[in-house]
């Protein structure tokens, strides 16, 4: 590789990385102020597991997550299908760029938008009663949704269609092909779009703050709050946690998605 | 005057043999029928006006050029695609709007599409297992049809672990584990080797032989359907153009483009000169003069294609005393000379100028073994043999 490549990609790489290094390795800082460097200390993580707030908004954001993963594989593995499998239908194209305009939509406007539904579906139809865990939920499925077609389609697409035919052949109906010959094929892809709905979901911010309410803080948004404050040596543990827990997923999705295209 | 009519000369035997053929199966006549049947993509025919019926327990061959909807046939038939127009018969009763799973029939598709993520046998078992068949006997069906194909050994492996030949046998046990009718077969050995792909030939007849099943096999290989097949379709451009047993598509094509499409074939541009009865004089490029006999009559100075088969004409030394065997014998210089092990390719440039290719059974070879490229050879062509079709 040219040397002007070489340092290029270790600029671009320090750049992208250097700021997580630095906040993994202050969060080991015994000392209180995050700008000192007082000797290495796990203290802050103890400090973590104490702190009640901390971990029900954790338990809070773990939930969503896990909800909104798998409302969104499921919608976005039908819209995949319907895109994929059913022809070249009337209002496909429009269908096709609607289900994909959240991934490019400024998150400020899903999330207003999202907020001015749950309020007049209040009004006028009494439900959600208040805004919570169900509503953020509701919220994270819709972009969601997006990015696990993004992962699914290409899978489907590019699987075999004439296994479902084959399927279909030897006596198995629609529903029972879809089962037991799609699923499975297409597992590997499922679970990568899973996961990555899942992270999503468990570090947006902006879209939760707007469709939230009393007694429904996401991690994410603790966070924010406390830094509003002052920048303290426990969030820079917890953050660390939360790279650490991201970092396995991503693994796991470019794993799932390596499997699902070698298949 | 037919536009283009079949004009090969009968040699005797021929029809006798194919009525024979033909008269050997057993089985409803119209088992399986098509009547007029098109099929649509938008704007575009993919099949036109095709009426074909297939006799129970008869080994068909679709035969035809990529594109010339083969596929989209026997799709229509197994309830993949849906028909346009017309009707298709599968033992008395309308396929249109019956779905696939609830056909009485199979198909193995061409890229074999055997299920990546279940065994060997469990591919083999699918079927039965929709059909709530009971599980003791989904095993030994299942084990009966691995020894068929000679599996065996290979029951618990996945598809992948399966060499080319291999998946070929599983996608035809998962078929006949069913005992289905008919088999629809769309060009089940495209993807492998030339050996394989004849003992595989072989196993197939003795397999549709054993079980008495109704092949459908879709092809591009014109060899591979004179082989296999009882009648052959051949198909262009969404019609079917001739249908008959092998020997008869052979022999008797009833068009320039069956009998170039089958087999190998000399052709030249011609005038008829004179024509009494059936013996007719035609004037090819370059002056030189051809008897044939056609039973067709041909105006005077009309212009036609001539063809003959590579194989009827023969070729012998220049100072060969052997007596001519044809009407024709025609002097010329031999330009390529290709020796294939059971058979020779000959190409002769007639002195009219005009060049044929010859092919020749190596089983006679004592006064030809001499032949060699650039030598004087005399060339004789029967007058029957010889087909006319109007240009
Ligand atoms: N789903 C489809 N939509 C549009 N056109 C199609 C479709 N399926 C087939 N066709 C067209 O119909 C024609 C016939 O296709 P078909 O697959 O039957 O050909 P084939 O004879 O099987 O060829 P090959 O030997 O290449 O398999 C082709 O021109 C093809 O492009
Ligand atoms: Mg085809």
């Amino acid at each position: 590789m040219p040397r002007f490549l070489k340092i290029s990609l270790w600029i671009g790489m320090a750049f992208l990385y250097v700021p997580i290094f630095v906040l993994i390795i202050y969060s080991f800082n015994s000392s209180r102020r995050g700008s000192v460097w007082g000797g290495f200390s796990t203290h802050w993580y103890g400090e973590l597991f104490r702190d009640e707030k901390i971990l029900q908004a954790a338990w809070i954001s773990l939930k969503i997550g896990v909800y909104s993963a798998t409302g969104a594989t499921v919608l976005g593995v039908l819209a995949s299908v319907v895109l994929v499998r059913f022809g070249a239908f009337k209002g496909r194209r429009l269908f096709s760029s609607l289900v994909s305009a959240p991934l490019v939509m400024p998150e400020v406007i899903t999330g207003i938008s999202l907020l001015l539904l749950f309020i007049s579906a209040e009004q006028f139809l009494g439900w959600p009663a208040q805004r919570g865990i169900l509503t953020i939920t509701i919220a994270h499925i819709t972009f969601c949704t997006a990015f696990v077609i993004v992962v699914v389609q290409p899978r489907l697409a590019d699987m075999d269609s004439s296994l479902e035919e084959a399927s279909r052949d030897l006596g198995a109906g629609p529903a029972t092909t879809f089962c037991l010959v799609t699923l499975p094929i297409i597992a590997p892809a499922l679970m990568s779009a899973w996961l990555l709905a899942f992270i999503l979901s468990f570090d947006d911010l902006v879209i939760a703050s707007f469709t939230s309410g009393p007694g429904a803080t996401t991690l994410p948004m603790l966070i924010f709050s406390k830094i509003k404050i002052a920048v303290s040596p426990d969030v820079n543990a917890l953050a660390t946690l939360i790279i650490l827990t991201v970092g396995i997923a991503l693994t796991l999705v470019m794993l799932g998605l390596r499997k699902g295209r070698k298949q | 005057m037919p536009a283009s009519g079949p004009a090969f000369p009968v040699l005797g035997d021929t029809m006798e043999d194919a009525a024979q053929q033909a008269d050997v199966k057993l089985g409803q006549p119209d088992f399986i029928q098509f009547k007029d049947v098109t099929k649509k993509f938008g704007d575009f025919t993919a099949v036109q006006n095709v009426s074909l019926d297939i006799r129970e327990g008869e080994i068909f061959c679709l035969l035809g050029g990529s594109g010339s909807g083969k596929s989209t046939l026997l799709r229509m038939l197994a309830g993949f695609e849906t028909i346009t127009d017309g009707r298709i018969i599968l033992d008395g009763e309308d396929v249109a709007g019956v779905p696939p799973e609830r056909l009485p029939l199979n198909m193995m598709f061409q890229s074999y599409a055997l299920f990546p993520h279940m065994s060997v046998e469990r591919n083999v078992g699918y079927g039965l297992r929709r059909d709530g068949v009971p599980k003791a006997e989904i095993a030994t069906r299942v084990a009966e049809t691995l020894e068929l194909v000679k599996l065996t050994d290979f029951a618990k492996r996945k598809p992948s672990q399966l060499s080319g030949g291999q998946r070929q046998r599983v996608a035809l046990a998962r078929c006949i584990v069913k005992k289905p009718k008919v088999l629809l077969l769309d060009e089940p050995l495209g993807a492998l080797d030339k050996k394989l792909r004849e003992e595989t030939q072989q196993e197939l007849l003795n397999i549709q032989r054993t079980l008495g099943l109704t092949f459908i096999i879709v092809t591009h290989d014109q060899e591979e359907a004179m082989t296999m097949a009882d009648r052959i379709g051949v198909m262009n451009l969404g019609q079917i153009v001739q249908v008959g047993p092998p020997r008869e598509l052979y022999e008797q094509p009833n068009s320039l483009f069956i009998a170039d499409f089958v087999g190998a074939l000399n052709r030249f541009d011609g005038v008829v000169t004179s024509q009494v009865g059936e013996n007719a004089q035609v004037r090819v490029q370059n002056g030189m003069t051809l008897k044939i006999l056609s039973p067709y009559e041909f105006n005077e100075g009309e212009r036609v294609k001539v063809t003959a088969r590579p194989e009827k004409l023969s070729v012998f030394p220049a100072d060969s005393n052997e007596a001519p065997t044809a009407r024709n014998a025609l002097q010329g210089q031999v330009t390529f000379v290709g020796y294939m092990g059971d058979q020779t390719d000959y190409r002769v440039m007639l002195d009219g100028g005009v060049e044929v290719k010859i092919t020749e059974q190596n089983h006679h070879m004592s006064t030809k073994i001499a032949i060699r490229t650039g030598d004087k050879v005399r060339v004789d062509w029967p007058a029957r043999s010889t087909a006319l079709y109007s240009a």
